[in-house]
C-alpha cells in the first residue's frame, strides 16, 4: 500500500528512518526485511538489469546469469523481479531453488563451506545448458569458486576477469554482469531514485502536522522534501554524486540511505540519539518553539554532505568519503560571501534563500523574512535568517550580538558561512551561471563538472580533439613541466619522470625525454561500452585516454575526476597543483608502460623538455675520439 | 686486539651488520648496486674489486665542482687537454668540444639528484639509482684532491650485495635460486637502454683508462663482504633474495620504479631484521615483536589506533636500545668511547667493585654513545616513508612508494586480496595494519577490531588511490593485480 493519507506520512518517515544505514536501526536498507518499508514506498525503482532480467524470464531462454558486485547494489531487488516474472516469490534459502521452470541461488554466500559453492556453481553451469539459472554471487566467492573449478571449468576465471574489467560479459550462454558498473546517476534512473523517495503522494503530511496551519515548509522534513523536488536541486545533488562515483561505487542501498538522511537527519543532536527526527518529534519541537524549531543543521544540504555523523561513520560510507572529500562550501567566493554579509547586493531569487524580507516589510524579529528552516542558522544569540546573521555582524553595533554571529559564522561543527555556500550550490546556481560553475566556485574540484560534459560528449561521439589537445597539454605539464601539445604526448625517461613533483613550489627542471607520440595516436574513450550498456543503467563520469604505443600495443589511462582535476590545473596555470602523491604513482605506473612498450620510437639522440623556455632542445655532449658513441 | 666492547664491535656482534646513523636507504642501496656493479652481476662468493666507483667527470657536470682538479694527464682524444681542464670546463658548463647545450643537461642530470642524500658537500650527494652509469661512491677532498672514500656509505651495502651474489649455504638452493634471478633483475633494470647512461658513459669515456689507478679493496670492504656470508645472516638472506627478487621480477613497473621500490626493500629488511634481533636479546614477549602501521585519522587524540602506533614505533626504539647491554669490563675499548668514560666509570672503577658487574655496564651504557644502531633503523624507516608525525609524535605508517615496494615484494603472490596480503605482511615483515594481522599480537588486546578495520579500509584506500589495487566489491580489494600478472 503506498502512504497517500496523513497517517501515511508517519509511517513514509518510519520507513525513511529505516532505510538508513548510519545507524543502528536499519533493517530496510535490507531486501529480505524490506518488505514493511516496500509497502509503504511502493513500487521498486525500475532499473534496466530489472527489466533486462524481466525479459529474459519472459523469453525462456536457457542460460546462466551471475550477478555480482557489492552488497547493496541490488543483486536481490532485481532476482525478485526475476522471480515476480515468473510469478513465484523470491526463495528464502540462500542455495540453488527452483523458481518456476528456472534456477535462482538469491544469495551463494550464504551457502556453507566453499566446496558446496564451487559444487553449486558447477551444478549452475550444467543445468543451464537447459533452463534458466540465475546467481548472485559476491565477487570474492565467485572467484574462489572459479579457482576452484579452475580443472573443469578454466573458461570461468577470465571471463570473471573480463566481467569485473568491462562491466559484463556474455560468451556460450553465459553472463556474468558486475553490477559495481551501474551508476545511479543515469538519468532516468536518477529522478526514479528521488522520485521514489519524495513524490508528492508520500507527503501530504500527517495528523497535526505544523505544515497544516504554518504552511508546508514549517515541516523540517517536507521542507527538504520540496527541495528535493526542485529540478536544480536534484541535478546539483546528481552532479556531487557523479563525481563522487570517480573515487568510490556508490550502492543503491548507501545511495537511498544518503537521501533518506538527508530528509529527516539532524547535526544538531536535538533530535535525540538516533540523529533523526519522527513526525511525533517535529510536531512537538515545532509546538514548543514555533518558527525557531528547525535551523540548518536539519537542512538537506548540510545532511547529504554527512553533518551530524561521527567521522567513522562517514569514514566507513565509500559514498559519503567521497562526498566529503569534495569539501562543498569550503571555499570562499567573493560574491557568494558579499551576498551574506550585504543581502542588498543579491538578486530577488539570492534574497529569498537568504530569508531576507520583502524591502516593503517593516524591520521585524531575527526570523523575519524566513520561509523555513533552510533559511536559518542557530547562534548564541538565538535562531535567525542568514540575511540577519550577515546583516549584524557586518553593521550591528553591539558587540555581543556580533560576536554571537561571528561565532556562529565559523562555528567548526558546522559553520554558517559554510552552510550558506552549500544552499547556493543546490538552490541558487542560477546567480552563478549555472550547476557547473557553482559547483566550480563553491567545490575544491572546479573542473570536475568539465570531466562530466566531456565523457558525454565522447560517449555520443562528438568531436573531442580539443579536448584531446588539452589533456595532452595538461598531462606533458604534470610530467615535463613543458605544457604544449604541439609535440604530441611527451613520454619522459622514466627515471625523469621520479624526480618531477608538480605539487612543488619549486618551478619544474628540465627533463629527459624518451619518446613524443603524435597526438593522433592518441583517443579518448569512455570505459562503459557495450553489452554493459544494454544491461545496466550507466552514466559517463570518466573517460579513458588511449594511447598506441609503439609497438603497437594500446595503452589506457583511466582519468578519474581527481587525475583530471590536476591535468586542468597544470594546463591552467602552469604552476604547482593539487596533486596526490597517488596520483603521480598512477601516472609513473602509465608512463613506464608507454616508454617500454614505445622503445622503437625512443628519440634518437638527447632531447631535453626545457620547461623554462617552453621548449624541447636537443643536447650534445663534448666529443672526444676515444670510441665512445656521440 | 679486539675492542670487544666498542660500540661498533657490540653492534656487529648483536645484529650481525651494524646500521649507521648515516647511512640512509639511498646510501645502502647505493652500495649494494655499486658492489654488485663491480661483481658484473655474476653469482661469487668473492669479491675481487672496490666498489668505489669515482665518475668524477660526470659529477663534475652535475655539481659544478672540478672533482678532477688535480688530475694533470692529457685525455685521450685530445692531447692539449688535460682532465683536470675537462673537469673544469664539465664544471662551468661551458660548451667545448662540439658540445651542445651542455648547461641543460646539467640541470637536467641534476634533477636526478636523490633529495634524501643533499646532505654535507657534493661529493656525498648520489643520483637516483635508475642506471648503473649513474652509480658511485662517496668522495671526499683532502688538499684539493678529491679520492673516493667512505664517508656514508658503512659497509652495509656490501653486506647485502653479498648475499644477493652468494647468500649463506645453510639458506638453502631455494634461496641461492631466489638470488640469482635477483641479481638478473637488477642487471635489466641497470643496464636498460637510456640517454642518460648514454651521456654518463660518454662523459667519462673521455678521460684516461685508469685514471688514478684501480680503487684498492679495503679491509673493511673484505670483513663487510664475508659478513654477508655468514650463516647467522641465513633467515635475514632468504628474506631478502625473495623480496628482491620480488621487487625486480614483477610486472608492470618500469625498470626505475623496481630500483627505487628495491631501495626500500633492502632498507625495510635491515631495519626489520634489527629489530628482530634487538627483541630476541631483550627476550621481548613474541606478542610484542610487531610494528603497527597507521594511516592517521583527522583528530589525534581520537585516533587510537595511530597513538598506539606511536608507542610501537617508541618501543621498538627501546628495544634496540636496551639491547646494548653486555658488558665484559675487562675488554678494550676504542678511544672515543674511553674519553667518554673515562670521568664517569673508568676513574672510579676499582677491581673490588667489580663485583657490581650490573651498576657498571649501567655507567657505561648510560655513558658510552652504544645508539648508533639505534639511529640507524630510525633513518633507514624514514629515509623510505615509513615514518610520519614529525620528530614529536612519530609513528609508523606506510608511504605509497613504501607500499609499492610491499607490493613488490610479495609479487610472486600476487594478485590476492587486502585480507591476505596485509596478513603477509605481518608474517614477512611484522607490520600489523588490520585486525586479522593484529592476531597474537599485543595490539590485539590493546585496540577494538573497528578501529583497526577503520585502519586497514584507509590503506586499502592508499592502495586503490596508488593504482596498486582496486576495489571490487565492498569486501574484497584486489592487490597487486599488475605486479603479479606481467611478472617479467
Amino acid at each position: 500500500m503506498t502512504a497517500t493519507t496523513g497517517e501515511g506520512t508517519e509511517a513514509v518517515v518510519e520507513a525513511l528512518r529505516s532505510l538508513v544505514v548510519f545507524g543502528a536501526s536499519q533493517a530496510g536498507a535490507y531486501r529480505e526485511l524490506y518488505a514493511p518499508a516496500g509497502r509503504v514506498l511502493g513500487p521498486d525503482i525500475p532499473t534496466r538489469l530489472r527489466s533486462w532480467l524481466v525479459a529474459w524470464a519472459e523469453s525462456g531462454r536457457p542460460g546462466l546469469v551471475v550477478l555480482t558486485g557489492n552488497a547493496g547494489t541490488g543483486k536481490t531487488a532485481a532476482t525478485e523481479a526475476f522471480c515476480h516474472s515468473l510469478l513465484q516469490p523470491l526463495p528464502a534459502e540462500d542455495g540453488l531453488a527452483a523458481v518456476g521452470a528456472a534456477l535462482v541461488a538469491k544469495d551463494v554466500s550464504g551457502v556453507p563451506t566453499r566446496t558446496q559453492r564451487g559444487d553449486l556453481l558447477a551444478e549452475a553451469v550444467a543445468r543451464s545448458a537447459d533452463q534458466q539459472v540465475l546467481l548472485c554471487v559476491n565477487e570474492g566467492v565467485m572467484r574462489d569458486a572459479a579457482e576452484d573449478l579452475a580443472a573443469t571449468h578454466s573458461w570461468l576465471e577470465p571471463l570473471l576477469d573480463e566481467a569485473l574489467r568491462h562491466g559484463a560479459v556474455q560468451r556460450d550462454g553465459v553472463m556474468i554482469a558486475n553490477l559495481n558498473r551501474q551508476r545511479l546517476t543515469s538519468e532516468p534512473l536518477w529522478d526514479g531514485i528521488v522520485d521514489f523517495l519524495t513524490r508528492e503522494e508520500l507527503w501530504r503530511g500527517c495528523e497535526g502536522c505544523p505544515g497544516a496551519d504554518a504552511g508546508a515548509n514549517a515541516c523540517t522534513l517536507r521542507a527538504n522534501v520540496t527541495a528535493l523536488r526542485r529540478d536544480d536541486t536534484r541535478q546539483a545533488v546528481r552532479s556531487l554524486i557523479r563525481i563522487a562515483s570517480g573515487d568510490a561505487v556508490p550502492t543503491m542501498r548507501e545511495l537511498l540511505a544518503l537521501l533518506a538522511y538527508a530528509i529527516c537527519g539532524d547535526a544538531s543532536g536535538d533530535a535525540g540519539e538516533s540523529g533523526m527526527w519522527r513526525c511525533a518529534s517535529v510536531k512537538e519541537r515545532f509546538r514548543d518553539r514555533g518558527d525557531s524549531a528547525f535551523t540548518s543543521s536539519s537542512a538537506y544540504y548540510n545532511l547529504l554532505l554527512g553533518a551530524g555523523l561521527s567521522h567513522d561513520t562517514r569514514e566507513r560510507s565509500p559514498l559519503l568519503a567521497a562526498l566529503a572529500r569534495l569539501h562543498v562550501g569550503a571555499m570562499a567566493d567573493l560574491e557568494v560571501d558579499d551576498w551574506l554579509r550585504d543581502s542588498g547586493r543579491a538578486g530577488a531569487e539570492v534574497r529569498q534563500l537568504l530569508g531576507a524580507p520583502a524591502p516593503a516589510d517593516a524591520p521585524a524579529g531575527p526570523l523575519a523574512g524566513s520561509r523555513c528552516h533552510l533559511d536559518r542558522v542557530r547562534t548564541g544569540d538565538g535562531e535567525m535568517t542568514f540575511h540577519r546573521l550577515g546583516e549584524t555582524v557586518s553593521i550591528s553595533e553591539d558587540p555581543a550580538k556580533v560576536e554571537a554571529c561571528l561565532t556562529a559564522l565559523v562555528d567548526p561543527s558546522l559553520p554558517a558561512q559554510r552552510s550558506w555556500r552549500r544552499r547556493v550550490v543546490f538552490e541558487g546556481s542560477d546567480a552563478l551561471g549555472g550547476r557547473a560553475a557553482a559547483l566550480s566556485r563553491l567545490s575544491d574540484q572546479p573542473y570536475c563538472g568539465d570531466l562530466i560534459a566531456l565523457a558525454h560528449r565522447v560517449a555520443q561521439g562528438h568531436d573531442v580533439v580539443v579536448d584531446l589537445a588539452l589533456i595532452v597539454r595538461g598531462l606533458n605539464f604534470l610530467v615535463t613541466g613543458h605544457a604544449d601539445s604541439s609535440e604530441g604526448l611527451i613520454v619522459p625517461e622514466p627515471a625523469s619522470l621520479f624526480a618531477r613533483n608538480p605539487g612543488s613550489f619549486k618551478p619544474a627542471r628540465p627533463a629527459f625525454v624518451h619518446s613524443r607520440i603524435p597526438i593522433g595516436s592518441a583517443r579518448l574513450a569512455v570505459p562503459d561500452r557495450g553489452l554493459v550498456e544494454d544491461v545496466m543503467d550507466v552514466d559517463h563520469v570518466e573517460v579513458v585516454l588511449e594511447v598506441a604505443g609503439g609497438d603497437g600495443q594500446v595503452l589506457h589511462l583511466l582519468i578519474t575526476p581527481r587525475i583530471y582535476q590536476a591535468v586542468r590545473e597544470a594546463d591552467a596555470f602552469r604552476g604547482p597543483v593539487d596533486h596526490g602523491t597517488a596520483e603521480m604513482t598512477q601516472l609513473r605506473a602509465f608512463y613506464g608502460r608507454l616508454a617500454a612498450a614505445g622503445e622503437p620510437g625512443r628519440e634518437p639522440g638527447m632531447l631535453v623538455a626545457d620547461p623554462r623556455v617552453g621548449a624541447l632542445k636537443r643536447v650534445q655532449l663534448p666529443y672526444f675520439d676515444t670510441g665512445a658513441a656521440r | 686486539m679486539t675492542l670487544r666492547l666498542a660500540p661498533k664491535a657490540i653492534a656487529t656482534a648483536l645484529f650481525g651488520i651494524d646500521p649507521d646513523r648515516d647511512e640512509r636507504a639511498s646510501q645502502l642501496c647505493a652500495e649494494t648496486l655499486l658492489t654488485l656493479t663491480a661483481l658484473e652481476f655474476a653469482p661469487s662468493d668473492q669479491l675481487q674489486r672496490s666498489p668505489k666507483q669515482r665518475r668524477f667527470a660526470l659529477r663534475s657536470l652535475v655539481f659544478g665542482v672540478n672533482f678532477l682538479s688535480d688530475q694533470t694527464e692529457p685525455l685521450p682524444g685530445d692531447d692539449e687537454m688535460t682532465a683536470a681542464r675537462y673537469g673544469h670546463l664539465l664544471a662551468i658548463a661551458e660548451d667545448f668540444h662540439g658540445s651542445q647545450n651542455l648547461v641543460l643537461a646539467r640541470t637536467a642530470l641534476a634533477n636526478l639528484i636523490d633529495p634524501s642524500t643533499e646532505q654535507g658537500t657534493p661529493a656525498q650527494h648520489l643520483l637516483m639509482p635508475f642506471h648503473r652509469s649513474l652509480l658511485w661512491y662517496d668522495a671526499r677532498a683532502s688538499g684539493g684532491r678529491y679520492t673516493a672514500r667512505k664517508v656514508r656509505m658503512r659497509g652495509s651495502g656490501i653486506t647485502l650485495a653479498r648475499m644477493l651474489a652468494a647468500p649463506p649455504q645453510s639458506a638453502g638452493q631455494q634461496t641461492a635460486a631466489r638470488a640469482g634471478a635477483a641479481v638478473e633483475g637488477i642487471r635489466n633494470a641497470l643496464e636498460v637502454e637510456s640517454p642518460l647512461a648514454r651521456a654518463a658513459e660518454q662523459l667519462e669515456a673521455a678521460l684516461p683508462h685508469g685514471l688514478s689507478g684501480e680503487p684498492q679493496l679495503e679491509a673493511e670492504e673484505m670483513e663487510a663482504w664475508a659478513r654477508g656470508g655468514e650463516d647467522r645472516l641465513a633467515g635475514f638472506a632468504t628474506g631478502l633474495c625473495s623480496h628482491a627478487d620480488g621487487v625486480v621480477g614483477q610486472g608492470g613497473a618500469s625498470p626505475p620504479a623496481r630500483i627505487w621500490q628495491l631501495r626500500s626493500v633492502l632498507a625495510l629488511d635491515l631495519a626489520v631484521d634489527c629489530l628482530r634481533r634487538a627483541w630476541q636479546a631483550t627476550s621481548t614477549p613474541a606478542e610484542q615483536q610487531a610494528l603497527l602501521l597507521a594511516v592517521a585519522g583527522p583528530s589525534r587524540p581520537d585516533d587510537r589506533v595511530r597513538l598506539r602506533s606511536e608507542r610501537s614505533y617508541a618501543e621498538a626504539r627501546m628495544a634496540l636500545l636496551h639491547a646494548r647491554g653486555g658488558i665484559d669490563w675487562s675488554a678494550e675499548v676504542d678511544g672515543r668511547t674511553r674519553r667518554r668514560l673515562d670521568v664517569p666509570v673508568i676513574q672510579p672503577y676499582r677491581p673490588a667493585a667489580a663485583q657490581d658487574f650490573q651498576r657498571t655496564a649501567q655507567l657505561v651504557f648510560e655513558n658510552a654513545n652504544y645508539n648508533r644502531p639505534g639511529d640507524g633503523v630510525r633513518v633507514l624507516l624514514e629515509s623510505i616513508g615509513m615514518s610520519a608525525g614529525g620528530t614529536r609524535y612519530r609513528y609508523l605508517s606506510a608511504s605509497p612508494d613504501l607500499l609499492a615496494a610491499l607490493v613488490g615484494a610479495l609479487s610472486h603472490e600476487m594478485p590476492m586480496t587486502s585480507h591476505e596480503f596485509f596478513v603477509r605482511l605481518a608474517q614477512e615483515w611484522g607490520l600489523v595494519v588490520s585486525p586479522e594481522a593484529a592476531r597474537g599480537t599485543v595490539y590485539a588486546q590493546d585496540l577494538e577490531g573497528s578501529s583497526l578495520a577503520a585502519n586497514a579500509r584507509r590503506f586499502e584506500r592508499v592502495l586503490m588511490e596508488a593504482g596498486l589495487a582496486s576495489g571490487l566489491s565492498d569486501r574484497t580489494v584486489l592487490v597487486g593485480e599488475r605486479a603479479g600478472r606481467g611478472r617479467a
